[in-house]
């Protein structure tokens, strides 16, 4: 079925009217839109714009502090193996000192053992009278201390019977000679043991004397 | 109605995609950078500390000074109590001082090694305190290990000689290069020379020679 729109005159003109109306209605209306539309398409323009500028800056900022990193790391490791081969230096050092600081107490304490032998031997054949023979001359007490306690030392040895003058004379001699002088290095002496040998027909005798302490005997200190 | 709705959809999607820009590139981006410097930063302190660090250690020529004093101070101690007792050597050497002081080595008898005790500083200090912190002691000496052990070679050496040369040798021996410390010496007359008016005689040396182990590597790992 066909319908046919029949256009009346007085219909079309208030039908013209109103949509003419309606018309300029949505026009006002669009246009306000499409205003603020553009306000804020041009914001967020400029919005996106400028995270845009700020993302460059941000990217090229961070590209630069990342090589500057890179460098600063690369230095670094440089420092960090300067500084591992200095602390390994100065350890070495540290050590060499340590080992260096116990040689010295060890080459201290051993010259402090050290005792003049040589001296006493001749000051004894310096003082001894003739026909004493010495048998043996043993040190007691300690070089290291000797600040403490006084080093001593035993002299035994025989001298005949039938020598003259008397044997004994002979022995108190020996012992008045290694007194006599005072800067030597024997003083102090005394008597400890006299005995007579049959057998042998000698007289053993044990003396005993101190070291001089004023007589520098560690010499090699 | 319609063309504003389409307007505001129009507007919003490029509004929309700044967001989704700023949200998920620049903010990370900043993030990092930010994340960046911090590192940067802190890199930059720790390069400052090695370079100070660095610098202290390059302060090393008081040190450096010290060991060098302290070295020239035992510059002969390898010769005098070298890290083994090198017997031949001090045979040889023994031989020559015979030699020169026309004495005659009689006999030679070397003892068994043993450790040579060096009291240090620290050992003194231990025996005050010994009896207040005598568990505390044994600990200490326990986990101690001295730098260098010292071992001692006890010789007794017979020799044959008119007195003079005698004391001569035993002299030599006093001044030797190494280490030779006397204990005690015995003299007798000669058998052979009773009847001399100058008897030789013989005189018998205890002394000892010494040599310095280094224990460095236990030394090290303590």
């Amino acid at each position: 079925m066909k319908t046919i729109n029949i256009n009346l005159i007085g219909d079309l003109g208030k039908t013209s009217k109103t949509s003419l109306k309606n018309t300029k209605k949505g026009t006002s209306f669009d246009a306000k839109n499409q205003i603020l539309a553009y306000i804020l398409i041009v914001a967020v323009l400029i919005v996106f714009a400028a995270s845009l500028g700020g993302w460059l800056l941000v990217k090229q900022m961070t590209s630069n502090l990342d090589r500057k990193l890179l460098k600063l790391n690369e230095n670094l490791n440089t420092l960090r193996e300067q500084e591992t081969e200095l602390s390994n230096f100065r350890k070495s050092l540290k050590k060499e000192k340590e080992i260096t600081e116990f040689k010295i107490v060890i080459q201290k304490q051993l010259n402090s053992s050290f005792f003049p032998w040589s001296a006493v031997l001749k000051e004894i054949a310096a003082k001894i009278p003739k026909d004493i023979i010495v048998l043996k001359i043993e040190k007691t007490g300690n070089t290291a201390k000797s600040k403490q306690e006084a080093i001593k030392l035993k002299i035994s040895g025989i001298i005949p019977a039938n020598k003259k003058p008397a044997p004994l004379m002979m022995i108190s001699l020996f012992i008045f000679n290694l007194n006599a002088t005072q800067n030597s290095l024997l003083t102090n002496a005394k008597i400890l043991k006299l005995d007579f040998n049959d057998k042998t027909k000698t007289y053993e005798f044990e003396i005993e004397t101190s070291i001089n302490n004023g007589v520098d005997i560690a010499r090699k200190n | 109605m319609k063309n504003s709705k389409k307007t505001i959809l129009i507007t919003l999607i490029p509004a929309a995609l700044t967001l989704y820009f700023i949200t998920q590139v620049l903010v990370p981006a900043v993030g990092n950078y930010n994340d960046l410097r911090n590192k940067f930063i802190e890199t930059k302190n720790i390069y400052k500390e090695t370079q100070a660090s660095i610098e202290q250690l390059k302060n090393n020529k008081k040190l450096l000074k010290e060991t060098e004093e302290l070295n020239k101070q035992i510059a002969d101690f390898d010769l005098q109590i070298p890290s083994e007792f090198e017997d031949e050597f001090f045979l040889v050497d023994l031989s020559k001082f015979s030699i020169n002081t026309a004495t005659q080595i009689l006999a030679l008898d070397s003892k068994k090694e043993k450790e040579f005790t060096i009291n240090t500083l620290k050992d003194e200090n231990d025996k005050t305190s010994k009896k207040k912190h005598k568990s505390k002691r044994k600990k200490q000496e326990d986990q101690t290990i001295s730098p260098v052990t010292v071992y001692e070679k006890p010789f007794e050496i017979k020799t044959l000689g008119d007195y003079n040369r005698i004391i001569s040798l035993v002299s030599l021996l006093e001044n030797y290069q190494r280490k030779f410390i006397i204990n005690g010496v015995s003299a007798k007359i000669s058998k052979n020379d009773e009847k001399n008016p100058n008897p030789k005689i013989e005189l018998t040396i205890e002394g000892s020679t010494f040599k310095a182990v280094s224990n460095v590597t236990d030394f090290e790992s303590k």
